[in-house]
């Protein structure tokens, strides 16, 4: 379920908050879905458990999972997501990608188009 | 909790460790970094116990180290040599810790026997090599469920299997029983994937001790190229910068400081490159050191 990149020089943490956001934001994990446990996933991917524990708190802090004492960690109802935080990240992402396709040359039909691609492939088979 | 409190160790005249003091919380892992000769292993047989301190303090969850055996019984610490008494088998060693450890676990040592499937029972220790010599103390080690493991240079002379195995066994100690551990490598990549706190060291003092991925977040590469060189004088100014280094158009820089402060700063004269990206511990250490006086010399040979 989980693909870290140990090579890569993100920090392990912010790669796991980044994959377990994804996989909500797509709907692979559910709302009131239970995620693996810190000791589970720790074995699973070779990762320090401390790591584990610091992506699930930030996580917790912005609000896209719940812990409940004892039994583990969740994820948030759908309505108390923090969408603004997302909104926010993926406005800056597509600006950047924005002025790299305007630098090769796409037009704005060229964007809508791809916009149009996009609503109707929503919810099937992402690719990139 | 581990405490050093201005902690020296001095051998005739010259310190190996000098006032230095450290914390380490219950349950993380700590990788001690360092040039050569800066003391990392003195540092660690004070923490374990085996080295009086010359002035300061180590202490266990407050209680003394050195002489107390009431703490020591909850230590274990891996040489970096492995030591073995002559002529005896793992199965000998075990029976030698027990008697030593009352938390050994002899359920735990057999539970662990499928992780270290080459080490044959009755063979003896001193003809196996570097390697499953390194397999059987850290086999004993983690039989002897101690609360605080210190390993000096553990993965040295293991294959990645092997690796891959002990960073799993001993992330299940620190998951399931809270255990500490402490670790000193050269392998800088080996520590970044398994450590959360980092201490590096330089001719017996701690020039820091910090959690990994603040490290991380707090200094930052940067390629940029400006629209005007004047440009460039204007950022320096406004910017800590570690490191510079300019090739052709494209300059890269070595800042200290956040993303947004870093990117807030430069996105004002709206470069024509401009890249920001996490260091590795790597490259950390090495302008560290540099900050230190302790860098890669220009000599040609």
């Amino acid at each position: 379920m989980f693909e870290l990149d140990i090579r890569s020089r993100k920090p392990i943490y912010e790669q796991l908050m980044d994959k377990i956001k994804e996989l909500i934001v797509y709907g692979i994990l559910k709302p009131d879905e239970q995620l693996p446990s810190v000791r589970a996933l720790s074995a699973q991917l070779t990762v320090n458990p401390n790591t584990i524990q610091k992506a699930y708190r930030e996580l917790e802090r912005d609000g896209y999972i719940y812990s409940q004492p004892g039994k583990g960690s969740f994820v948030s109802p759908a309505e108390q997501q923090p969408q603004d935080i997302q909104r926010e990240a993926m406005r800056e992402q597509l600006l950047k990608l924005f002025a790299e396709a305007i630098y090769l040359g796409f037009t704005q039909s060229d964007m809508e188009k791809l916009y149009r691609q996009a609503m109707e492939g929503k919810g099937g088979v992402q690719d990139d | 909790m581990i405490k050093l409190e201005h902690t020296s160790k001095r051998f005739e005249e010259e310190y190996a460790v000098e006032d230095l003091s450290l914390n380490i919380h219950k349950g993380s892992i700590f990788g001690l970094l360092g040039s050569n000769g800066a003391g990392k292993t003195t540092l660690l047989k004070l923490l374990a116990g085996i080295y009086s301190p010359d002035q300061g303090k180590v202490t266990l969850d407050g209680q003394t180290v050195y002489e107390n055996p009431a703490t020591k019984q909850n230590i274990v610490f891996l040489a970096d040599r492995p030591a073995f008494f002559a002529q005896t088998t793992i199965r000998q060693m075990a029976n030698f810790y027990r008697s030593i450890y009352p938390t050994w676990s002899e359920e735990r040592f057999k539970q662990l026997a499928p992780a270290f499937q080459s080490i044959d029972l009755k063979r003896k220790l001193h003809r196996m090599s570097k390697g499953m010599q390194r397999q059987a103390t850290l086999w004993l080690a983690l039989s002897c469920k101690p609360q605080l493991l210190i390993l000096d240079e553990p993965i040295d002379g293991l294959d990645p299997v092997m690796r891959r195995q002990v960073k799993n066994l001993l992330f299940q100690e620190v998951a399931e029983h809270g255990v500490t551990v402490v670790i000193s490598s050269h392998n800088l990549r080996e520590i970044e994937d398994m450590c959360d706190h980092v201490g590096i060291m330089h001719e017996g003092k701690l020039l820091m001790s910090r959690e990994l991925d603040d490290l991380k977040l707090d200094m930052h590469k940067i390629q940029v190229a400006f629209r005007d060189e004047r440009h460039e004088q204007a950022v320096s100014g406004l910017l800590d910068i570690v490191h510079k280094e300019q090739r052709g158009s494209v300059g890269t820089y070595i800042i200290k400081g956040t993303v947004e402060q870093i990117s807030e700063i430069f996105r004002v004269y709206e470069p024509y490159v401009f890249d920001i990206l996490p260091m590795t511990l790597e490259e950390i250490f090495i302008y560290e050191m540099g900050d230190a006086g302790y860098d890669v010399q220009p000599i040609l040979l």
